[in-house]
């Protein structure tokens, strides 16, 4: 199962942190800033996983980095890896699609939108749905149907990346 | 309408934020919590303002700011009837409260009216939240509801498929809560027409598996089919066709599941069309190799491989899946060499032979050259499960060509890992030799001590070698800079066998003592005092290198550091006594009978990895593989101490008078025979003795093999033992084993009366007490009573029942015998069941005992009530 998702940019800022498994407050953030540390210092000739005994014994850290921002599940031994890492994929698609070309600052001003988003992905710590056009559909219809506001749209967006696998 | 979606009060909040320094933010927030404070307690908050502020706390919370207060607010708006409030609300739900928190009755009553609500989004919602924490109490309340929308037919499948995940939290956490007559049912549901139901009960099937094996027939029976109409492209709608792959999340997980029960495959047309099936999986890949989206693919055919070994290991299968394998391991995207570093691992762990992987050994090593530090332990860690007593030479040979380009974490995992396979495969010593010298010389500095203490034992046990080892080391000494490994093994040697190399040109006792004396000033005090030892041995070879050696000790006897200035003071003394004593002092060390892989470094096949270069492995031995069964062997007399697809190691403890013993029973559970079968202690105390052990090290399926370790008393305390049990099946494979001898297996049960009892308890008093507050291990742990109290018993004490006012604590009290004192021992044990914590105190008339028993009671009691266990 999928023990934690979390999503910071390059210089570590925290953009979603989403926990599975009970964790302590105290150790969140001590968890945020080491996996942080071990992800950022990785070249991006490196694999995309990590071996790591930081939630519940032992664990693999999975990670993807679109543009600034780095995507990070934390799971265990009943996961695949390249399934994990495809999910992701679909995650991002998906903002991509609800936003409009996501962008980091997309995700700082609508962080409640991105935690409706991931519930339609992942439930429990398990992977609920795979289908991009269910995930579009059902968070758009939860969502207000207020139009984006021009003005937030300076950070580089993802879709550019998007594609890079 | 829209504006209030918008919530204008956040965004310039969190704009606000965005452009001040580090330390104005907290300034801003805490002005700002100041603010929502005050806001909660008027009493006119308008149910947008509620949802606006309960968002900044939630946004205040992700920065990482601890949240005190709003809970209430949060959970009033679970009962909004706008939905944009009730989806904040359950999100805070989820963020700041958990599963104890006095409120969480107020959000069990929501969650129950949103499931029964007719609306599918409501319904979901609080399906996510009884998934994402529901704990015990909400999960008893809510559990009949649950399962109702998800076998009731008139549900909507998007409401199916996550009522689904919520109930497989509760059986994951609460098992008792569930139905098992509801486990078939939910089997049924892995051929439910919609897909996505489908994905998510295949999660739940998989916890089934490895829960319930009476379960697996059925389970296989289903998933094959249902692979197999995946696979031949019925049965889902175009939206799950992801990259031209057919849902592969639930191939995935489907291969998963028939990797554990794929035993029950026993009819040949059923294991035909499995077959059939994953021939075509392989097949997929050689059409879509050139696809660019290849993860997806990839994924499900490592799954595949690993699921046709498991079934067919010679058939027609194995050409195909070792081509596919081949390709991947020589594939240039680091993941899927990565994944296909880890399949073979695998397989080859599981005693699969793949002797085609020979050809693809030197992409294997090159990934050891790679930045990437996960994939380098991967191929190192392949490449010790490759070596064979055929193999072995040139793999060391090659393994050594890499060390110098690594980083000191890895060299150190790689000489630990070269030094145990020189030591297991070894027939030639000089060679054994060679290879470590080239260790020291190359990467000194990453060579612990186990290694060269290793070293200098072989050479002492096998007379054959020391005159050559002595040579070789004594040309390396000469070199300026050696790293201390070197230093002290060299010297050491040199001090023993020095006089073998005497008479060779260039090695005269003279030129031995200068390159002994050059290292002396240069060296740790470590290193200095191992110098002055061999100085000393160095000194009966010739006459007249007395004087030589005795001025260096007198200048050295007035060292600052007090180990250097005693050993030289001392071997001064040594020396101006007649010559007859100092050669009986300095007589050669004898065999060294200890056996000798004591001290090796642990190699386990699974270290964990370190998350980055930087980070220091600490140099413990893994024993993580037999701490199941360590922990309940501490208060079970009899039991399985570790199983694998290979051996099991049973263990039974017997109690006579004051003496313990322990006899581990090995069996071997494959059809094939062993070869170099060992079982050594690699960390002991004194008192434990090796009653008998077996002398065979061929280990025949037929066989059982028997050890037996006692202890006749106590003179101190210690730590739980540690044995290394290594053989050769095919390759090399070794498991350490924390034996289950602890403390608490030397009390005596002693019952007191309530008076005897809160007198002793008074008499000894707070100052000698070791309490301990504690939750458990794992996730899903529960603590029950009656599990508790068989544990509290099987770890020896005598339970002094009724005497606390409080009934569900337990009282208890037992006798230590160390050194022949008797050392009384008392308990208190405070359960919270409601919160799965224990509060442990132990008071003994001796501190440090209380200390060491409540700390391994914490332990063993943390790790005693695991959900499957």
């Amino acid at each position: 199962m999928i023990y934690a998702i979390f999503i910071f940019n390059n210089k570590g800022n925290p953009r979603l942190t989403k926990f599975y498994t009970p964790i302590e407050e105290s150790d969140q953030q001590r968890l945020l800033g080491e996996i942080y540390y071990s992800v950022s210092n990785r070249t991006a000739a490196s694999c995309n996983f990590l071996e790591s005994s930081l939630i519940a014994g032992k664990n693999r850290i999975i990670y993807r980095q679109y543009a600034t921002l780095y995507f990070v599940f934390v799971v265990d031994e009943g996961e695949s890896e390249l399934g994990i890492l495809d999910l992701i994929q679909v995650f991002v698609e998906a903002l991509d699609r609800c936003f409009n070309n996501v962008c980091e600052l997309d995700l700082v001003f609508k962080f409640q939108e991105i935690h409706a988003i991931l519930a339609e992905i992942v439930s429990g710590g398990l992977v609920l749905e795979t289908n991009l056009n269910e995930i579009v559909a059902a968070s758009k219809s939860q969502m207000p149907k207020s139009k984006r506001s021009g003005g937030l749209n300076i950070g580089t967006t993802l879709s550019s990346f998007a594609t890079r696998f | 309408m829209v504006v209030n979606n918008q919530m204008k009060g956040l965004k310039t909040f969190i704009s606000d934020l965005r452009n001040l320094k580090d330390k104005d933010e907290e300034k801003r927030i805490n002005i700002e919590l100041a603010k929502i404070r005050a806001k909660f307690q008027s009493s006119t908050l308008s149910a947008y303002d509620r949802k606006k502020y309960v968002s900044k706390l939630l946004y205040i919370y992700m920065l990482g700011y601890p949240i005190s207060f709003g809970h209430l607010e949060a959970v009033k708006l679970l009962t909004a009837t706008k939905y944009s409030e009730k989806q904040i609300g359950y999100l805070a739900v989820a963020l700041l409260l958990n599963e104890n928190h006095d409120l969480i009755r107020l959000v069990i009553n929501s969650i129950k009216k949103d499931l029964l609500s007719l609306d599918p989004f409501n319904n979901a919602l609080a399906l996510h939240a009884v998934a994402n924490f529901g704990g015990r109490e909400m999960c008893e309340t809510v559990y009949p509801e649950i399962q109702q929308l998800l076998m009731s037919a008139a549900t909507e499948n998007i409401v199916r498929q996550k009522a689904a995940l919520s109930l497989l939290h509760i059986y994951r956490k609460f098992s008792d809560i569930m139905d098992t007559d509801l486990l078939e049912p939910i089997i049924m549901l892995l051929d439910d027409d919609d897909i996505n139901v489908s994905l998510a009960v295949s999660n739940f099937v998989f916890l089934i598996v490895c829960r319930e094996p009476s379960l697996h027939r059925l389970v296989c029976k289903k998933a094959i089919h249902k692979l197999k109409l995946i696979v031949s492209g019925r049965g889902y709608s175009s939206g799950y066709v992801y990259y031209s792959v057919p849902c592969p999340w639930l191939q995935v997980n489907l291969c998963r599941i028939l990797l554990i029960c794929h035993e029950e495959v026993t009819d040949e047309s059923t294991k035909r069309s499995l077959i059939n099936v994953l021939g075509r999986m392989l097949n997929i890949f050689e059409d879509l190799k050139d696809t660019p989206h290849l993860n997806v693919i990839n994924a499900i055919l490592f799954d595949a491989i690993k699921l046709a070994f498991a079934i067919d290991d010679t058939g027609s299968l194995y050409q195909k899946c070792m081509k596919c394998l081949g390709d991947m391991i020589s594939d240039k995207e680091p993941n899927v060499r990565y994944l296909a570093f880890d399949t073979t691992a695998y397989l080859i762990s599981c005693g699969h032979n793949l002797p085609s992987l020979k050809i693809h050994r030197d992409i294997i090593l090159s990934s050891l050259r790679f930045k990437d530090v996960s994939l380098r332990k991967k191929s190192l860690e392949l490449l010790y499960m490759m070596c064979d007593a055929e193999n072995f030479k040139s793999m060391v040979d090659e393994l050594l060509v890499y060390l110098p380009y690594l980083d000191s974490v890895s060299q150190e995992d790689l000489i630990s890992k070269v030094a145990s396979l020189t030591e297991i495969y070894a027939n030639d010593y000089k060679w054994y030799v060679d290879v470590n010298l080239q260790l020291f010389r190359v990467a000194g500095k990453s060579v612990n001590d186990d290694v060269w203490h290793q070293l200098v034992r072989v050479i002492v046990n096998n007379e054959s070698i020391q005159q050559y080892s002595v040579r070789k080391l004594f040309k390396l000494l000469q070199s300026d800079s050696t790293h201390d490994s070197l230093t002290r093994s060299g010297c050491y040697v040199l001090g023993e066998y020095g006089y073998l190399i005497a008479n060779e040109p260039g090695s005269s006792p003279l030129q031995q003592f200068i390159t002994v004396y050059k290292k002396l000033h240069t060296s740790s005090i470590g290193t200095k005092v191992l110098l002055l030892t061999a100085l000393l041995k160095l000194s009966k070879l010739q006459p007249d290198l007395h004087k030589r050696v005795a001025s260096v000790f007198k200048q050295y006897s007035v060292s600052l550091n007090t180990e250097v200035q005693q050993r030289a003071c001392e071997y001064l003394q040594l020396l101006s006594l007649p010559r007859e004593f100092l050669s009986i002092v300095c007589e050669e060390v004898p065999v060294f009978t200890i056996p000798s892989k004591k001290n090796l470094p642990s190699i386990s096949n699974k270290s964990d990895v370190s998350l980055s270069d930087s980070l220091n492995s600490t140099k413990e031995i893994d024993v993580s593989s037999s701490l199941p069964g360590f922990y309940r062997l501490c208060w079970r007399d009899k039991g399985i101490l570790y199983r694998d697809s290979q051996v099991q190691v049973g263990a039974l403890m017997e109690f006579r008078d004051s003496k313990v013993c322990l006899s581990l029973y090995f069996e071997n559970r494959k059809n094939e025979t062993f070869t170099s079968f060992s079982s050594t202690l690699l960390r002991t105390f004194p008192n434990l003795k090796v009653d008998a052990s077996f002398t065979d090290t061929i280990f025949s399926p037929d066989k059982q093999l028997q050890q037996r370790f006692s202890i006749d008393r106590l003179d101190e305390l210690f730590d739980p033992p540690i044995i290394r049990v290594s053989f050769l099946a095919g390759v090399v494979r070794s498991v350490n084993l924390l034996l289950p001898i602890v403390l608490s297996k030397f009390l005596r049960p002693t019952v007191f009366d309530s008076f005897t009892f809160f007198q002793r308890w008074g008499l000894i008093g707070v100052e000698r007490e070791a309490q301990l507050a504690f939750g458990l291990n794992g996730v899903h742990s529960k603590l029950d009573e009656r599990r508790l109290m068989r544990i509290i018993i099987g770890l020896h004490w005598g339970i002094c029942s009724g005497i606390d006012t409080n009934p569900s604590n337990i009282v208890g009290a037992g006798i230590l015998q160390v050194s022949a004192q008797n050392i009384g021992c008392l308990l208190r044990l405070e359960p919270n069941y409601q919160n799965d914590m224990i509060r442990l105190s132990i008071r003994s008339t001796n501190t440090t005992v209380a200390n060491v028993l409540a700390t391994s009671m914490q332990d063993i009691l943390k790790n005693s009530f695991y959900a499957d266990s």
